[in-house]
């Protein structure tokens, strides 16, 4: 089980696969607030790593990090080999991002999203068109491709929204609460939609349901209270607490980190 | 090239809500109309008093005057944008501050001439049935006086935008619609009242609507004095929106 710097020891890197991420003592602080402590932590490529953690962990923080939204108060990343402090505009078109809350333009249909989003990252009219197309496709959106966004459905908009992310073949995509307020049957579609990205990109995932990271995830990081608790398969994660179910483990590891 | 791409889904944004047409379109042609009604029951005696009321000067008025339901709508699309995740995700797209200021500025500014257009054609229908013609020179030398006014309109609803929140922004933008009305003198002779036309001079509304007056007329009293007021207030207020918007996309969100 990997822990970072503050916890134990770092595990070190396995040579033999490339990396998509490496943070080295990241760290955010508002004033006299940390919400992220020393993070050193590695993703590698075509992984799907799911941060994991209670209200508060540092998740979406560490994303916003990653993803140029906000700048770190020390430590250095690189994405996709791009160094997120002197490379920003690189790492931002190489990323895709699907917010917590559904982050779509409302008065556009369906397909002029996608088709804008797809613009903006620097395909041409036509490259847009074909890219919207297959979104449609691959996202199940058919029917309502003419359909303003803001009359959808919440599962409709959430499959939009990450659709949207993955606009400019990102080599790192990052899910932050995707299926956040979905009823159970769109969730169970969003899970078969992120399982379909797999192996394609690296997708960075931060969930509140531990059952989406168990099913979902290649490797999980636990975190909490800005810090980094332990990354590990669900299984390694599972062996390491001595838990039988990965809900257990999870509630040692933070309810251990609440304690200390 | 992002800038344009945005830009047009700013245009599409605006274009499909009603109240565009309502405020940026039927506002300005109803008050035209009903400034025209008003000057036309006025006893003849007695119209050379109420010659504010007549097309080929009220009329440059509420050009200016429809600038501010310009202003409206862009601080409205801004705070609402910005309270959304949307630019959340462009923030972390490859656009940069200058992207965002153009897509927000080019769809303001159409909407902005076309409503000029739009304000000069009724008005040399109305001139004419009135008898008091409009000069294509006239609102051809009036439109580009009113440019710095419809870019400073621009400017504060960017900048309004830019800094407010969404309940907010609509509040303060109903302050300066109504501030620019008054003191710009649209409707209300401000020669008869010469020490509130004082006070009201510090401000830029009276200057931009007598430069675009003079220009209309080809009166050139003073034209010096209401550019410089006018041009320095929008230099002002468009950098405030420039900082504004590059902070806002850029550093708020950090």
């Amino acid at each position: 089980m990997e822990r970072n710097e503050l916890s134990g020891a770092v595990a070190p890197t396995d040579p033999t696969r490339e990396i998509a991420i490496q943070t080295d003592g990241l760290r955010k602080s508002y004033g006299t607030v940390t919400a992220v402590e020393g993070l050193t932590l590695t993703v590698y490529r075509g992984e799907l790593f799911a941060l994991l953690g209670v209200n508060g962990a540092g998740k979406t923080t560490t994303i916003r990090m990653l993803t140029g939204l906000s700048v770190p108060t020390a430590g250095t990343a690189r994405v996709a080999g791009y160094d997120l402090k002197t490379e920003l505009q690189a790492v931002k078109t190489v990323s895709g991002i699907s917010p917590q809350e559904t982050a779509v333009s409302e008065g556009l249909t369906v397909r002029e999203n996608l088709v804008t989003m797809a613009r903006i990252f620097g395909k041409n009219a036509e490259e847009a068109a074909r890219c919207a197309d297959t979104l449609i496709r691959d996202f199940s959106l058919e029917e309502v491709a003419s359909r303003r966004a803001k009359l959808l459905s919440g599962g409709y908009q959430r499959r939009l929204s990450i659709a949207m992310a993955l606009v400019g073949d990102p080599k790192v995509l990052y899910l932050d609460e995707p299926t956040l307020g979905l009823d159970v049957l769109a969730r169970r579609q969003l899970w078969k939609l992120v399982e379909g990205l797999k192996g394609r990109m690296t997708v960075i995932l931060t969930t509140h349901y531990l059952e989406e990271a168990e099913a979902l995830s290649d490797r999980v990081a636990v975190m909490a209270r800005g810090r980094l608790l332990a990354v590990d398969t669900a299984e390694g994660l599972k062996a390491a607490t001595g838990c039988a179910s990965f809900q257990d483990a999870f509630i040692k590891l933070v309810g251990e980190e609440a304690e200390a | 090239m992002r800038g344009l791409v945005f830009s047009r889904r700013v245009a599409k944004e605006l274009t499909r809500d009603p109240l565009s047409y309502i405020f940026c379109i039927a506002a300005p042609i109803a008050m035209m109309l009903l400034f025209f009604v008003i000057y036309q029951n006025v006893p003849a005696e007695a119209q050379a008093n109420m010659a504010i009321f007549r097309p080929d000067i009220i009329s440059t008025g509420i050009a200016f005057f429809g600038y501010s339901f310009v202003m409206l709508f862009g601080t409205l699309l801004l705070s609402k944008d910005r309270a959304t995740a949307y630019l959340t995700r462009l923030y972390a797209s490859p656009m940069t501050p200058f992207d965002f200021l153009l897509g927000y500025f080019l769809p303001l500014f159409s909407v902005g001439v076309i409503q000029t257009v739009l304000t000069f054609a009724v008005s040399g229908i109305l001139g004419a049935i009135a008898d008091t013609p409009l000069s294509i020179v006239g609102c051809l030398r009036a439109t580009v006086a009113l440019l710095p006014s419809l870019l400073f309109f621009i400017a504060c609803g960017l900048l309004f935008g830019a800094l407010l929140s969404e309940k907010a922004a609509p509040g303060v933008s109903s302050v300066i619609i109504t501030l620019s009305g008054i003191m710009g003198g649209v409707w209300m002779p401000l020669d008869t009242m010469p020490k509130l036309k004082q006070v009201f001079s510090v401000f830029p509304f009276s200057h931009a609507v007598s430069l675009a007056r003079g220009a209309m007329q080809g009166v050139a009293d003073e034209i010096g004095l209401h550019l410089a007021v006018t041009l320095g207030y929008t230099v002002v207020v468009a950098a405030l929106a420039v900082y504004a918007m590059y902070r806002s996309t850029r550093w708020e969100s950090r």
